[in-house]
């Protein structure tokens, strides 16, 4: 069996140095196949397009597509379809205090330092640590974070044990 | 109730093999090859070679981007516990717990995949021969009962079957990693190479080499199978059939020949044994689909179904002759499971390289054989036998962690690869003990009446005081091997992780205390064969697969010399 899968799926869940056990507690919420859900949608679309914003503020576009062109944001709403209720309402509260601190008419350096503050609070549950989880796994393992933003090679065909770095230029998607 | 409606003829063949993993592939391929009409009867449902509806998927084409919801898990608690096997890209290759029960006195990881080809699609397809200081380590220690065979009974066979199967791999002139006949070898990468060069010199008795995996390296040959891409999607099917898999290998063969006719959805209820023969005449089978009973009848019959289920149908076959089951006259069957133990070992990381990259997701990694009680100077006062490692080196991709908390800076960071990690993962070998069994539950039988099987399995002793040294031996090659932040780690490792279960129905020599004789046959019905892990008399510490598939070669090969002579 593939055990040294074993080990790159435990470092999976680890999306930008996301501790395994946080994201889980938000992840391991989901009840159903998103995809029967898709239809619903958890927050209203004012709510979607601010996080949109928020993710976009956490892998921005630059010579490659961001985190909202990839989706992130329609990702974490069809998963959070299928949160605990428990986690639902921190979703929900988190969204709040995003909104009614005027984010969308921030300026990116605001936008990025009221991101970060919101994990000064007491607890294990850090809001923008569990936010910049899911955006890391929801963009690279997207269609564009992989193939844009990474190096992407479904098929390499042949194995090269040491090649200069340069050569690739990036992390390799798969 | 019986329902065949065919008339005995038609449900006669010279051989039946039950179960279609790797060993029953090679039932199959040996014994129709030779002439054989063959029965193949598995009791899941029927994948062709390349029938593998995940393999060319991407996360973003499955649901949840690869994982299971809750809801989903709910019906593979105990399939889930590897913590890899079942995703949106596998799960339609694992049972569901919630249709398979079984039941733990002790903690016991049973991970089945039920459907033509078994396990032999989901293998880690590490393939590494049992030497002679395996094959004699009973006998020369006194643990349980001696190994009816040696390694040059052995040797031919693992000629045979590796070049048939194609193994990539390193010959090393080991004694207790015997050289093969090999694919050329998967490489190691610069930090793996650099670590093998650093472990030369620090410890004159250890070796790192690249793993020996049963992927084609070498394009040619083997019946029209490709060769490996460097996908490592082998877990989903191998569409160019590069990985050996009954279904890409042995199967095909099978079919070839014209003599083969497969029957899933067929579960074996038990043996019949005919007392005026004293051999068996068949198999009775409950169609899984139907519920209805069937009888199949043939010379031969090999026990391929993996190594719990295989006792459970010789458990299950009780007669006035072998009431405690099939061929039970020594109260061994069911017992003596064996695994390998292991998720322990050391990773650490090197700041060095960092201008190094590979290309290719090499299906493999490295292995580190044996060290321990092999010579005067390696024997140990706290436990006996001894392990192997697996990992390999890597650099982190978008998983890994960030300085940069947001922004440009941490997409930047992230798409760069991370530190070279090394990862040393030891796998160790368990004993044969007599209290480490499986017996039926009647009074919980499961949705076709079947009693199922409870496990009652612990590492003891000796696993437990090798496991200190698994660890500790990581920690001192990776510093020998000028890494920084080594981490010794050890996690849950329940008898069955390891997907290794064996022992239920050993061989030896004497049938007062084993099951099977020096052929894989039933001391007391020669006609049943049992050529799957049931047989191993101990485990060594390496994969064990390529064994199986060596002695069902030997055994099939017996077979029909016995049957030409007419002594079955």
């Amino acid at each position: 069996m593939k055990r040294r899968d074993a080990i790159r799926n435990s470092a999976f869940l680890v999306g930008c140095g996301l501790s395994a056990g946080t994201i889980s507690t938000i992840v391991s919420g989901c009840k159903t196949e998103p995809t029967v859900a898709a239809a619903k949608s958890f927050l209203n679309s004012d709510m979607l397009a601010l996080l949109g914003d928020v993710v976009e503020t956490i892998i921005p576009t630059t010579d490659s597509p961001g985190a909202k062109a990839a989706g992130v944001h329609e990702l974490i709403n069809e998963m959070a379809e299928h949160f605990t209720t428990e986690e639902q309402g921190q979703l929900t509260a988190l969204m709040g205090s995003i909104a009614s601190s005027g984010f969308a008419d921030k300026s990116v350096e605001d936008k990025e330092s009221f991101l970060l503050s919101l994990d000064d609070v007491e607890g294990d549950v850090k809001p923008y640590t569990l936010l910049k989880g899911l955006t890391c796994q929801g963009y690279f393992t997207s269609e564009i974070g992989a193939k844009e933003a990474l190096a992407y090679l479904p098929i390499p065909g042949e194995f090269i044990p040491c090649i200069p770095l340069s050569e690739v230029g990036k992390a390799w998607a798969l | 109730m019986y329902f065949n409606s065919q008339g005995k003829d038609e449900v006669t063949y010279d051989a039946i093999v039950v179960g279609s993993g790797v060993s029953g592939g090679w039932a199959v391929k040996e014994l129709t090859e030779k002439g054989l009409k063959v029965l193949l009867l598995e009791r899941g449902r029927d994948v062709k070679h390349g029938d593998y509806p995940t393999a060319n998927l991407d996360t973003w084409d499955v649901p949840n981007r690869g994982r299971l919801t809750e809801e989903e898990w709910k019906d593979y608690e105990k399939q889930r516990r590897t913590g890899y096997t079942v995703s949106q890209f596998t799960k339609h290759w694992w049972v569901k717990d919630t249709e398979h029960p079984y039941h733990e006195v002790k903690p016991f990881d049973w991970i089945r995949g039920y459907h033509v080809g078994g396990r032999s699609l989901l293998w880690g397809r590490q393939s590494y021969r049992h030497s002679e200081i395996d094959f004699s380590g009973n006998a020369r220690e006194g643990i349980a009962v001696d190994w009816p065979i040696r390694y040059a009974d052995v040797s031919p066979w693992y000629d045979y079957v590796e070049q048939y199967i194609g193994v990539s791999g390193e010959n090393v002139g080991h004694p207790q990693t015997p050289d093969g006949k090999l694919q050329p070898a998967m490489p190691l990468n610069c930090v793996e190479d650099h670590v093998r060069t650093k472990m030369k010199s620090a410890f004159k008795d250890r070796l790192l080499m690249p793993g020996r995996v049963a992927h084609i390296t070498k394009p040619g040959g083997h019946n029209g199978r490709g060769n490996c891409q460097y996908r490592n999607r082998c877990i989903r099917g191998c569409p160019y059939g590069a990985y050996f898999s009954s279904n890409a290998s042995t199967l095909p063969a099978g079919y070839a020949t014209g003599n083969l006719t497969l029957r899933p959805h067929s579960i074996v209820h038990s043996i019949i044994y005919d007392n005026e023969s004293q051999k068996a005449k068949g198999v009775q089978v409950i169609d899984a689909e139907t519920n209805e009973s069937h009888e199949f009848f043939a010379k031969i019959i090999f026990v391929c179904a993996s190594a719990l289920p295989t006792a459970s149908i010789l458990m299950n076959s009780k007669s006035d002759r072998f009431p405690d089951g099939l061929g039970n006259d020594s109260g061994e069957l069911g017992h003596n499971v064996m695994d390998h133990h292991f998720h322990i070992g050391a990773r650490a990381e090197t700041d060095d390289f960092g201008d190094k990259y590979y290309k290719g997701r090499r299906p493999n990694g490295i292995f580190i054989p044996r060290f321990r009680n092999i010579s005067k100077e390696s024997m140990r006062k706290d436990y006996i036998r001894g392990f192997g490692y697996q990992g390999g080196a890597s650099r982190g991709g978008w998983w890994k962690p960030a300085e940069a908390k947001i922004g440009k800076d941490l997409k930047n960071e992230m798409i760069q690869p991370g530190k070279w990690g090394m990862n040393m993962l030891a796998f160790g070998e368990c004993l044969p003990y007599h209290d480490n069994k499986m017996t039926l539950r009647y009074d919980k039988p499961d949705k076709w009446g079947l009693p199922t099987i409870e496990l009652d399995v612990e590492w003891k002793e000796n696993e437990l005081n090798m496991r200190k040294d698994m660890q500790a031996s990581a920690v001192e090659m990776l510093d020998a091997a000028g890494f920084k932040n080594i981490q010794p780690y050890e996690d849950r490792s329940n008898p069955g992780n390891g997907i290794h279960e064996m022992g239920t129905a050993r061989m030896g020599r004497d049938p007062k205390t084993s099951v099977l004789n020096k052929w894989n046959q039933v001391h007391t019905c020669k006609n049943v064969f049992v050529t799957d892990g049931a047989c191993m008399t101990s485990a060594a510490n390496q994969n064990p697969s390529l064994t199986y598939m060596a002695l069902t070669a030997r055994a099939a090969n017996h077979a029909v010399e016995e049957l030409k002579k007419l002594n079955l």
